[in-house]
């Protein structure tokens, strides 16, 4: 049997060198990665709005972004964010027009189960297009098993009734928040 | 012990998926199409490879007390290097299985075949029988993507654009039956994971006779 020193130092070289590797590699692919979440986003962004010539999309900071259409604010992008999903935190775009109804909305991130959840994903299934041109008062804002108007997926609901309301939210706080939005942006 | 065996052993009579039953939540929960089960095959197969060749490396200058604790230490390491690695060069894919990427290092097949074979033999062994067990692994893994595609999308490579480059449609094979939606579902992975379980001790039996 070894001494407490000699297990402590094994296990401490083997971890330094753990994280030395780590970090190089941390350092040389951060870049790449937050590049890589960005155009992700990004190309989704313009998706959401079946972008004509006509639009454009100016960022406001804080991961706002505004609408415009022939030079002519029509509209707000902005990201909202759950953690009542099955698995970590769901982030989405969500493209509001100035009266409040949804022009789009579309998941940046999820980790939600392969499969099951992640029907969100418009790549795996249009669910996310149920959405588009709800207001808050054009529809009950909830999953059919909790009696609203949204279909959940087959075997999962956890991750359908997380999105439903944070999409409500978020129209409620643009409900509360355009004005601020705008007047900041004109100043 | 030689190489014909370790060989043997990793792709059929000690297979990790079908005989072993090891790592069976990744192999089924990420094996519903065919590129998802390939890429994740694949990480599984490098981390082996890699984890048993450092751990043989250093298997004489750890005892009782500090194996264990080491080796998982080596294996995260290569399970989180792999995760960074995905993120940077295959995004697209990590936004669907990363979370099965990061449980690699929860993987039976890869702590055990640690334990049970890098931290006794010579290297060169080691390397081979974590490339071997990993390519079991990966065989199994893909299959069943293929068949849980295939009949429950109606499809095949949907996703394989991904990590290929193109459009979805360079690679995409429509197949003439319509989806059946349970063969994506966690139950048609037992599903086809038991008949792929029972046609390997059908041959291994005919093959006797």
């Amino acid at each position: 049997m070894r001494s407490l020193q000699g297990i402590v130092a094994r296990l401490t070289t083997i971890g330094f060198i753990c994280a030395l590797g780590l970090s190089f590699t941390n350092y040389s692919t951060r870049l790449q990665i937050s590049d890589n979440r960005a155009n992700h986003a990004t190309e989704k962004l313009l998706s959401i709005l079946h972008a004509d010539v006509d639009v454009s999309i100016d960022p406001l900071g804080n991961n706002t972004y505004q609408i415009s259409r022939n030079g002519v604010t029509s509209g707000h992008i902005f990201e909202i964010s759950t953690t009542e999903g099955y698995n970590g935190e769901i982030r989405l775009w969500l493209a509001v027009d100035l009266a409040g109804t949804v022009l789009g909305t579309r998941v940046i991130n999820h980790q939600e189960t392969p499969g099951l959840g992640d029907k969100l994903d418009i790549e795996v299934s249009n669910w996310i297009l149920g959405f588009n041109n709800q207001s808050l008062d054009s529809i009950i804002w909830a999953v059919k098993k909790d009696k609203g108007d949204f279909d959940q997926f087959t075997g999962a609901t956890i991750t359908p009734r997380a999105v439903v309301t944070a999409v409500k939210l978020g129209l409620i706080d643009y409900k509360n928040n355009r004005d601020n939005w705008m007047s900041s942006y004109e100043r | 012990m030689n190489a014909k065996q370790i060989t043997t052993e990793g792709l059929w009579s000690q297979n990790p998926a079908l005989v072993q039953m090891l790592g069976l939540c990744p192999l089924l929960a990420v094996s519903n199409t065919v590129t998802q089960s390939l890429v994740l095959g694949l990480v599984t197969l490098i981390v082996l490879t890699c984890s048993n060749l450092i751990i043989s490396l250093i298997r004489r200058w750890l005892d009782d007390a500090t194996r264990l604790p080491a080796q998982i230490m080596i294996i995260a390491t290569f399970v989180t290097l792999s995760d960074l690695l995905l993120q940077t060069f295959l995004f697209e894919i990590h936004q669907r299985i990363g979370l099965f990427v990061a449980l690699i290092v929860t993987n039976c097949t890869v702590l055990g075949r640690a334990e049970s074979f890098a931290s006794r033999y010579p290297v060169r062994y080691a390397v081979l029988d974590g490339f071997m067990m990993g390519t079991g692994f990966l065989l199994v893994i893909v299959c069943m993507g293929f068949v849980r595609e295939a009949l429950g999308q109606g499809m095949l490579f949907s996703q394989l654009h991904m990590i290929l480059g193109g459009d979805q449609t360079d690679w995409l094979v429509i197949l003439p039956n319509d989806g059946f939606l349970l063969m994506i579902l966690p139950p048609g992975a037992f599903l086809i994971l038991g008949c792929l379980i029972a046609l390997k001790n059908w041959i291994e039996l005919y093959v006797q006779n």
